[in-house]
């Protein structure tokens, strides 16, 4: 008990230590910190740091590639254990290899690929777009970037010894301790990133980025309480630990990454101020109960009703988050619609609350009770991970690589047929397998066996045929991954170049915005969706009004005046060597725009430009 | 005033690739319906039962899938190489 009560005290008041950080700094000492915390990210990794470019989008590039790789991998390890749960011999082959995994290596590399690697991975490369984009600038996207191949190298270490005997028995976190403190070492820098980017500002940070830096905070925290873990099998922190990387890291972050990308995508404000922290400080202050599978066996009734009522709490948050980023959408379905990437994050925030609700009582049952639903904790997980902070995660690529690359994705057809496939992948799954979870617990009760042999009766073999049902299913969220790594590499290489339609909120913008007393700023008002037709009103002590409409006509002319030059020069055409230098969707434009014809080959086309 | 007919024929068509998808999953469809009325006992067979070559891997039906993503993997491949070395 007294452990537990260490473990939560360590956890929180770290948690507040960044918060007062973030806000106050370090008095006289915060000018020197922050050098010092500079030196460290640059000039003292060396040669290192020299390995990537410091331009934006770059360390975001480099995490949401390999995090949509780990996807990939993830997605394939989660289906071969899908199906070998029916077939055990379907792989028996790979042995001729070596490859011979018992089912508590496989679930380890299964948890490993699937939590640090793919969900981990995306998850910190869309945070970092999203706290440059909020912020104007990343401190050191060259680190960010080192530190993306670091995770990613120490992942694939991670796959190896899971197939190896090293492994434990600590659901979740099968590895040796000492391995985990690896990824909280590699998390420190980026943390620190995360903390410059947001201390350097002049603006207070908004609640995606306080998701974002309390949820890094909770991840560097895990690597130093895991290595408690070394004294001996300790099932409250493992469950703790478990809680944690679910709810603080994982969820935190999605929900970081829902409330930038889903306003962003509408150009809508976030519907509540109060929702929105409703939503931040019950994520870190309930236990979530996604992660449904782990359990503690003895728990005294204090401590169960405790974490119980904790339990509970945990849908305020997610219901305000749900409630807040659904009225941000309606109305807007049209914009919803038209972009995949924030219509897969909107599924994901919406599904995440039958995904909780039901993870709720398999996770009270599991605290000290008689671990009823234990036949589903393994499901719900799967479906923790892939039909809510996957699409969350996903959606988060698809939105922010574009600001990455510098060019949209490459197919609007790919990016649909994403999306319903790992829709459609999911559900099919979640129908076939919560089935199967069901008639296997029931056929395997007290009793049953006798009682269906005393009838002389054998039971179909439903179960398995649905098993594979469930597994054929899935098999569509790695078509999916696949499908989305594709559109991302080729998106680099010949996506529409990214214009300036994507560095300001798109589409309609709110009627009127009132302003309270106090200052704002011109990039506050506009993360809050406000454009140049907003109505502004200053809600001051002589209900005075200030109406930007004049400000938008001026806004307007000036627009022309711009329009007509770009005009100008595009009527320019540039010389022979210029045009050889030039794309061939780029030629193909130019030549449009020109009225002549831009099929055929690229030096057919210059000879058509230049004739 | 000209007057339409009330029915008038339109010039679109699928596109090529949907049309390739519908006809794939339509004769996947019709081969497990036949071979499961031809041959109700037995499994469907698998990637090794087809092609010798892969005769070592057995006859369980993952191999397909697996094959699947390792083609998917290989264009993924392809597509990098293909944009990097690209004359555009």
């Amino acid at each position: 008990m007294n452990g537990i009560v260490l473990t939560l005290l360590s956890f929180y008041g770290w948690l507040l230590l960044v918060r007062f950080l973030a806000m106050r700094g370090l008095g006289p000492f915060s000018s020197f910190t922050r050098d010092m915390s500079k030196f460290m990210l640059g000039k003292a990794l060396g040669p290192a740091n020299e390995l990537f470019q410091n331009r934006p989008g770059s360390a975001g590039r480099i995490w949401l590639l390999h995090g949509v790789m780990w996807f990939i991998i993830a997605s394939t390890l989660t289906f071969t254990k899908l199906w070998t749960a029916h077939e055990p011999d379907a792989l028996a082959s790979l042995g001729s290899i070596g490859y011979a995994p018992t089912d508590a290596q496989s679930s380890a590399a299964l948890h490993l690929a699937s939590v640090f690697g793919a969900l981990s991975m995306t998850l910190i490369g869309a945070g970092l777009l999203v706290q440059s984009r909020l912020s104007g600038s990343l401190a050191s996207e060259s680190n960010g970037a080192l530190m993306g191949w670091a995770w990613s190298m120490t992942t694939f270490v991670g796959l190896v010894i899971a197939h190896t005997s090293l492994i434990g028995e600590v659901a979740w976190f099968e590895l040796p301790p000492v391995y985990y403190l690896v990824f909280s070492l590699i998390a420190l820098p980026l943390f620190i990133n995360h903390l410059l980017t947001v201390t350097e500002d002049k603006i207070p940070p908004v609640v995606p980025q306080w998701f974002l830096v309390l949820g890094l905070a909770s991840l560097v925290w895990i690597g130093p309480a895991g290595l408690l873990l070394l004294q001996g099998e300790n099932q409250l922190l493992a469950w703790w630990m478990l809680k944690v990387v679910f709810g603080c890291w994982l969820l935190a972050t999605a929900l970081g990454i829902a409330h930038h990308v889903v306003p962003a995508a509408l150009g809508r404000p976030l519907w509540s101020r109060s929702l929105s922290t409703v939503a931040l400080v019950g994520t870190f202050l309930t236990v979530t109960p996604l992660g449904a599978s782990g359990g503690v066996a003895d728990a005294g009734e204090f401590l169960q009703a405790m974490v119980g009522i904790f339990l509970a709490l945990s849908l305020l948050p997610l219901i305000a988050a749900v409630a807040n980023l659904s009225a941000t959408a309606s109305g807007g379905w049209h914009e919803l619609s038209s972009s995949h990437g924030a219509s897969m994050t909107m599924v994901g925030v919406v599904l995440l609350i039958p995904v909780a609700l039901t993870s709720l009582f398999a996770s009270v049952s599991a605290f000290g009770g008689g671990n009823e639903l234990s036949h589903i904790s393994g499901t719900l997980d799967v479906l923790a991970i892939w039909a809510s902070l996957g699409l969350i995660a996903l959606g988060g690529a698809h939105c922010l690589f574009p600001h990455a690359s510098g060019r949209q994705l490459f197919s609007r057809s790919k990016s649909r047929w994403t999306f319903w496939l790992i829709i459609v992948g999911v559900s099919g799954f979640a129908v076939g397998q919560l089935i199967v979870d069901h008639v296997d617990a029931t056929l395997a009760g007290d009793g049953v066996a006798e009682a269906l042999e005393a009838a002389e009766v054998t039971a179909p073999d439903l179960a398995g045929s649905i098993a594979l049902f469930a597994a054929v299913m899935f098999y569509g969220v790695v078509v999916g991954s696949i499908l989305l790594m594709q559109n991302m590499i080729m998106g680099i290489f010949r996506g529409t170049p990214v214009g300036d339609e994507l560095a300001m909120p798109a589409g309609p913008t709110p009627v009127r915005h009132t302003l309270t007393s106090g200052k704002t700023s011109i990039r506050r008002l506009l993360s809050d969706g406000v454009g140049v037709d907003t109505d502004i009103v200053v809600d001051d002590d002589d209900g005075g009004r200030l109406s930007l409409a004049d400000l938008a006509n001026q806004a307007d002319e000036v627009d022309d005046d711009a329009d007509e030059e770009i005009d100008e020069e595009s009527a320019e055409i540039p010389d022979a060597l210029s045009l050889n230098k030039m794309r061939k969707p780029e030629l193909v434009e130019l030549a449009s725009s020109l009225g002549k014809e831009s099929s055929g080959t690229k030096a057919d086309i210059i000879a058509r430009i230049v004739a | 005033m000209t007057v339409l007919p009330e029915v008038t024929q339109g010039g679109d068509e699928p596109a090529s690739s949907r049309v390739i998808l519908t006809l794939a999953g339509v004769a996947a469809l019709a081969f497990m319906v036949m071979f499961s009325v031809l041959y109700p006992e037995q499994q469907f067979p698998g990637l090794g039962d087809i092609l010798p070559l892969f005769s070592e891997l057995g006859g369980s039906l993952i191999w397909f899938f697996i094959l699947g993503v390792l083609l998917g993997v290989g264009m993924l491949f392809a597509t990098l190489l293909g944009e990097l070395v690209a004359d555009d």
